[in-house]
């Protein structure tokens, strides 16, 4: 069974290293904060591994297992791996590209960055990860009208920030696809 | 256009191929060798209660029910109980098992007096997997350099149950982290291999024999011819190929002469493991893609 497990493990590990390493990167200030989440991340689906859900369903567990670790580790309480060199160097390049940055996108990011965290991640779940209403209800544990409510309140705040920064807000459709 | 996706420091596609590289590859042995699953029902949280008061007992009355401890100057140096001996030899701690078949925490409670923080199972493995580390590689949570810790056979090449053969476990005596180490010794006749692995290697049981993505009937008539019993374990690949199920309690199932053989594995003495399932996908799921070819040879 145990190598039953581990083929299972290394299958869900390998379709889905590189969205979760995304979903770090994407949240993270620093490569070794990145390194760390996805660390603890499937390390945690290893120590789950039998409750792994298959198919997609397994990355909308680990993003929700990921959003775990990254608020553990934002509160300060996770445990430190100071052993992940390897992982830590491979993700520094991805933090030394020069972003095409603009004046109007720094409007948007001042924006993004002074909403409430949790309208942030879920803005950030349609736009960077891709989810839908339904894929982000199972990532947060709760319901699609939760979702299309929260979601909705979000959009709004957004806007508000944004035409407080003189930004037509209609030009920033937040809807999934 | 979603224009927040233009404040993402990447995308996911920006990411493409680095699931197999090394960062990738040193993560997943990392996590092998130092976490285990959490079962959700076997004996082993049973066992791990055992093992927990085992390493109490061996705390508390260490020095008086057999375990011999020698200090140094920092503390322990060597010690020994009825499964296994370590002492120090250069910056290492060099365990040699006594008994394979031992309690693994007698083992455990050997490298806590030592102060080493190391998990060790010892677990009946195919012949060719006897004294090889099967976690996957050292791990990089822990401190050291490449000798952070080495497992194999004393002296090279012995057998496992003469006089004087020994499966040995070098550890960093600065180890930081800790290691789970999962090692294979020799199987009992009868007794299933933990070891992981496919036949079709120089040396396997079906060495330089082709079984991937061939029907049951070629590969199990090839497996009698050299004299070996044939079992099946059933997956449920999905449809794309990319990565597999399997429902431990649908092994059952009569196997078809026509369903698809994705790999063979030793099972025990004599016994091959045939990986397979009904459906043919377009990739091997065990693979997400042909299994390379240089896995077969011999």
């Amino acid at each position: 069974m145990d190598d039953d497990r581990r083929r299972r493990f290394e299958a869900v590990y390998q379709q889905n290293y590189e969205q979760i390493l995304g979903y770090a990167v994407r949240r993270c200030a620093t490569p070794e904060d990145a390194a760390d989440v996805v660390a603890e991340t499937f390390a945690t689906a290893w120590r789950r591994v039998d409750s792994l859900p298959r198919g997609d369903e397994a990355r909308l567990w680990l993003y929700g297992v990921a959003r775990n670790v990254l608020a553990n580790h934002r509160r300060g309480q996770a445990h430190r791996q100071s052993r992940l060199a390897t992982l830590t160097a491979d993700i520094a390049d991805v933090y030394t590209r020069s972003p095409e940055g603009a004046a109007e996108r720094d409007v948007i990011a001042r924006a993004f960055a002074g909403l409430p965290d949790a309208d942030r991640e879920l803005l950030a779940l349609v736009a960077w990860e891709g989810l839908d209403h339904g894929q982000i209800a199972t990532v947060l544990d709760i319901s699609r009208n939760a979702v299309r409510i929260r979601l909705h309140r979000a959009r709004r705040r957004l806007s508000q920030a944004l035409e407080n920064d003189e930004i037509t807000a209609d030009r920033f459709a937040v809807e999934p696809t | 256009m979603n224009e927040l996706q233009g404040l993402a420091r990447v995308r996911d596609e920006d990411l493409a191929g680095r699931s197999t590289g090394l960062a990738a590859r040193a993560l997943f042995d990392a996590i092998l060798t130092t976490e285990s699953p959490s079962p959700a029902r076997t004996r082993r949280p049973r066992r791990r209660l055992l093992l927990g008061l085992a390493v109490a007992a061996a705390f508390t009355s260490a020095l008086v029910v057999g375990p011999t401890l020698v200090a140094g100057p920092h503390g322990a140096t060597s010690y020994a109980n009825a499964a296994m001996h370590i002492e120090l030899q250069d910056g290492l701690w060099v365990a040699r098992v006594k008994d394979p078949h031992a309690d693994w925490a007698l083992y455990e409670e050997a490298f806590r007096a030592v102060g080493a923080d190391v998990t060790l199972e010892i677990v009946p493995a195919a012949p060719d997997r006897v004294g090889h580390h099967l976690g996957g590689g050292r791990s990089v949570m822990t401190s050291g350099g490449p000798d952070t810790l080495v497992t194999g056979i004393e002296p090279d090449g012995c057998l496992i149950g003469e006089e004087g053969c020994h499966l040995v476990i070098k550890v960093d005596e600065n180890l930081s982290g800790r290691a789970y180490i999962r090692l294979g010794r020799a199987a009992k006749p009868g007794e299933v291999y933990k070891s992981h692995g496919t036949a079709t290697k120089a040396g396997g049981m079906l060495s330089g024999f082709r079984v991937d993505e061939r029907p049951v009937s070629e590969v199990r008539k090839e497996a009698e011819r050299r004299g070996l019993q044939v079992v099946y374990q059933i997956i449920e690949p999905n449809p794309d190929g990319q990565g597999f199920g399997l429902d431990p309690d649908d092994q059952s199932l009569p196997v078809g002469d026509d369903w698809i053989v994705w790999d063979a594995e030793p099972h025990a003495d004599g016994v091959v493991r045939l990986i397979v399932s009904e459906e043919r996908v377009p990739l091997n799921p065990l693979y997400g893609g042909p299994k390379p070819r240089e896995l077969t040879s011999g």
